[in-house]
């Protein structure tokens, strides 16, 4: 009986825990929520962001579409998670890759490299803008991408970038509440923490 | 559509003495874009090789590369030749080792093929028909 005194507290501790570890939101890592970002979809409109997401749990990737290894992968991961959230109705789930290229990405860049993957951009949205404003945003976010290797073929030079492999999860508020590494994101750690975070 | 995909994976499978290229595979991108072309080979021979280039008529500029990992962020750099190790298996694969195919002449979609060449030093060239597709499909 009197170990009853002590196991009691010690289970409903323990309850706590693993009952906070699984259902209550990641904290803030990056607050976008007083930002005002103004860039432009595939589409050519105009796009406030985070504010236009306001409600929406948005997955977001970072990427530049000359990229040929690591980008095309983020953008496929968070495709997968979208066929994967569709499945369940997740309307209120929204999708997003921001462009740190905007001198080559314009908006029908974006397009094209949406259509080719058999994306639909109206529910994958694809973001480009001022390179001031851009860079203002990356930098919030803590997205490093700093032009590196140079090809030069046949007189043509092309740059790439060395840039963070991130996918981040934003809530309805426009908190950045958790992020992974873009290109080998974890999907079921994705799908868990988006529904923890939703 | 899923005979085709099948004689296009056999296709993709090439092989020049006991020096093997297989599971080649290009992802999709846009015409002027650029995308990357992956592949084993497998080398059954006592002898090491080494693979010197990669060409292909479908884009302006073809080359080896290889992703790497610095300070928490990742880039890519060009790469001259790939050794090859005897009863070995290199592997180019997303994040890794990939043939860079630069200003591609046309869109690249999936359920479409591409013909690559690949130089090696002592089996000389292989010819790989590789799938379009996205990975996992």
């Amino acid at each position: 009986m009197k170990n009853l005194k002590f196991v009691i507290p010690v289970a409903f501790t323990l309850f706590l825990l693993i009952f906070e570890g699984c259902s209550s939101k990641p904290g803030v890592i990056h607050d976008l929520s007083g930002k005002d970002y103004t860039l432009v979809n595939s589409n050519g409109s105009v796009v406030h962001f985070p504010g236009d997401y306001k409600g929406k749990t948005v997955v977001l990737g970072f990427i530049y579409t000359h990229c040929p290894d690591i980008c095309p992968m983020t953008t496929h991961n968070i495709n997968l998670v979208k066929k994967e959230l569709d499945k369940d109705g997740a309307n209120d789930v929204t999708y997003v890759d921001i462009s740190f290229d905007p001198d080559r990405d314009a908006p029908d860049v974006l397009k094209k490299y949406a259509e080719v993957r058999g994306i639909n951009t109206d529910q994958f949205h694809f973001l480009t803008g001022n390179k001031d404003v851009v860079k203002s945003l990356l930098k919030d976010c803590n997205i490093y991408a700093l032009p590196g290797d140079t090809t030069v073929a046949d007189g043509d030079t092309s740059y790439f970038f060395i840039h963070t492999d991130r996918i981040s999860v934003m809530d309805p508020e426009g908190k950045i509440r958790s992020e992974y590494k873009g290109s080998t994101a974890n999907m079921e750690e994705l799908i868990k923490d988006i529904n923890r975070i939703r | 559509m899923y005979i085709f995909l099948i004689l296009i994976s056999l296709l993709s499978f090439s092989t020049s003495g006991n020096l093997e290229v297989k599971d080649g595979w290009v992802r999709p991108a846009a015409k002027g874009m650029n995308t990357a072309f992956y592949f084993k080979v497998e080398n059954n021979a006592d002898k090491a090789d080494t693979l010197l280039s990669v060409k292909s008529t479908i884009a302006k500029t073809v080359q080896m590369h290889e992703t790497f990992k610095k300070d928490g962020m990742m880039g890519m750099r060009h790469i001259d030749a790939i050794p090859v190790n005897a009863k070995s298996t290199l592997e180019f694969k997303p994040g890794g080792y990939h043939v860079m195919v630069m200003n591609l002449n046309k869109d690249l979609m999936s359920g479409s093929s591409a013909e690559f060449t690949l130089h090696f030093k002592y089996f000389g060239d292989i010819k790989v028909n590789a799938p379009v597709k996205m990975p996992g499909e």
